[in-house]
């Protein structure tokens, strides 16, 4: 009995939502704007700042018409079709529409949470970890003061990061940071640190830290089976390394540099 | 404390436990005390041991694993880096070897293991 009223109730509503011209239009519009921003990612010349707001325009104009569907829809058809009052309480708390309502709204919250946390939580905890620490090295202070000047960016703060391991990641969120591990500092030289930290410039100045975590967002979606960034974000790192081996006039040091941290990681991995 | 999985009977003493390499990096450490990666690559090359620095930090981050180091952030020339340490002596360290070993023993073999050593530690004094 309960499985029909839920049956009839979600054909009802879709039919009911479908029905109503101004939000079948809305549905239209904006399935075609969710699947016009995923061409538009495919193509190769796009920018990266565009594929970012495209990604975004995807995600809203993808989940728009479910988030509408959902608010548009009662449990009215349940409550009618009951008899009796256990079934209408029963109705109440699980007929279809609040079933839907429970799976969809959920989705725009973790959404809005997901950048929140991406953007201004991750940052600000990687800075404030107790394993992460302001870097004493003034030479290379010194030196990303006088990049990000020639650059013309906001002089990120240096922090290190107790790891044994070698890496180093940058972010700009409100303030631009960049981390280095205690690994790193320790097995690259003066010049190959300054072609990590002129890497990290690079991906601070054109913003990639927020093109990366806008392609895990992309993941929320169904369609982003068909749209795959590694190659954009490879490119990225390539563009990063041909930055640093431009600015120190030879690749020398951004290979070695790269040479050193495989060399520990295919030890560690023996 | 020390931690054991694998004991190599055909070596002796600390090379018993560790690889060929970690028993080179103690070795230099021990008469040092403390410490940093660079400097025990170069102690090691100037052992005429071919070894990567990168080889050497991978041995030390093990060591600090197994327990047998300790290390805290140091700040010099050239930035921060890692100060390595022994927790214990040479000495301390075969010992807690051989602690770590008899107990594992006894876990293993309870009375059998017991009744042998105490049988094997009376001989031992006779002898004396």
């Amino acid at each position: 009995m309960l499985e029909q009223v839920l049956y009839s109730d979600i054909s009802y509503s879709l039919a009911a939502f479908l029905s109503n011209p101004v939000k079948l239009q809305a549905t239209i519009a904006s399935f075609s704007i969710a699947i016009l921003s995923l061409y538009l990612l495919q193509r190769k010349n796009t920018s990266q700042n565009a594929k970012t707001a495209l990604i975004y325009a995807h995600i809203a104009s993808f989940f728009f018409p479910f988030v509408l569907f959902a608010y548009s829809t009662g449990c009215s058809t349940a409550l009618a079709s009951c008899a009796g009052s256990g079934c209408a309480a029963l109705a109440n708390v699980l007929c279809a529409p609040n079933l839907i309502k429970l799976i969809v709204y959920p989705i725009p919250i973790t959404l809005v949470l997901a950048m929140l946390v991406g953007f201004v939580v991750l940052p600000f905890m990687h800075s404030a970890s107790t394993k992460s620490f302001e870097l004493g090295d003034k030479a290379l202070k010194a030196f990303t003061q006088k990049w990000s000047k020639r650059l013309e960016i906001r002089e990120p703060r240096l922090y290190a990061v107790d790891s044994p391991k070698p890496f180093a990641f940058s972010y700009k969120s409100f303030k631009p940071a960049v981390f280095l591990s205690v690994g790193l500092m320790e097995l690259l030289g003066r010049k190959e640190k300054e072609a990590v930290v002129l890497h990290e410039l690079y991906h601070v100045k054109s913003r990639d830290s927020k093109f990366k975590f806008s392609t895990q967002v992309m993941k929320f979606s169904p369609f982003s089976i068909f749209k795959n960034f590694s190659q954009e974000l490879s490119e990225e790192e390539r563009k990063a390394d041909e930055f640093a081996a431009s600015a120190q006039r030879t690749s020398r040091h951004v290979n070695s540099a790269k040479r050193k941290i495989n060399e520990f990681n295919d030890a560690l991995a023996r | 404390m020390v931690t054991i999985n694998k004991l190599r009977f055909e070596k002796k003493g600390a090379e018993s436990m560790l690889s060929p390499l970690e028993c080179d990096a103690l070795n230099v450490l021990w008469p040092l005390k403390e410490a940093r990666v660079r400097e025990i690559h170069k102690k090691l090359k100037a052992q005429r041991k071919k070894v990567a620095l990168t080889s050497v930090a991978v041995i030390l981050d093990r060591l600090h694993s197994k327990g047998i180091v300790a290390r805290k952030v140091g700040t010099g020339r050239g930035g921060e880096h890692y100060v390595y340490s022994p927790v214990t002596s040479r000495e301390g360290f075969e010992k807690s070897v051989v602690e770590c070993t008899v107990n594992k023993l006894i876990d293993s073999f309870g009375p059998v293991a017991v009744s042998y050593f105490n049988e094997r530690f009376s001989t031992e004094k006779e002898k004396r």
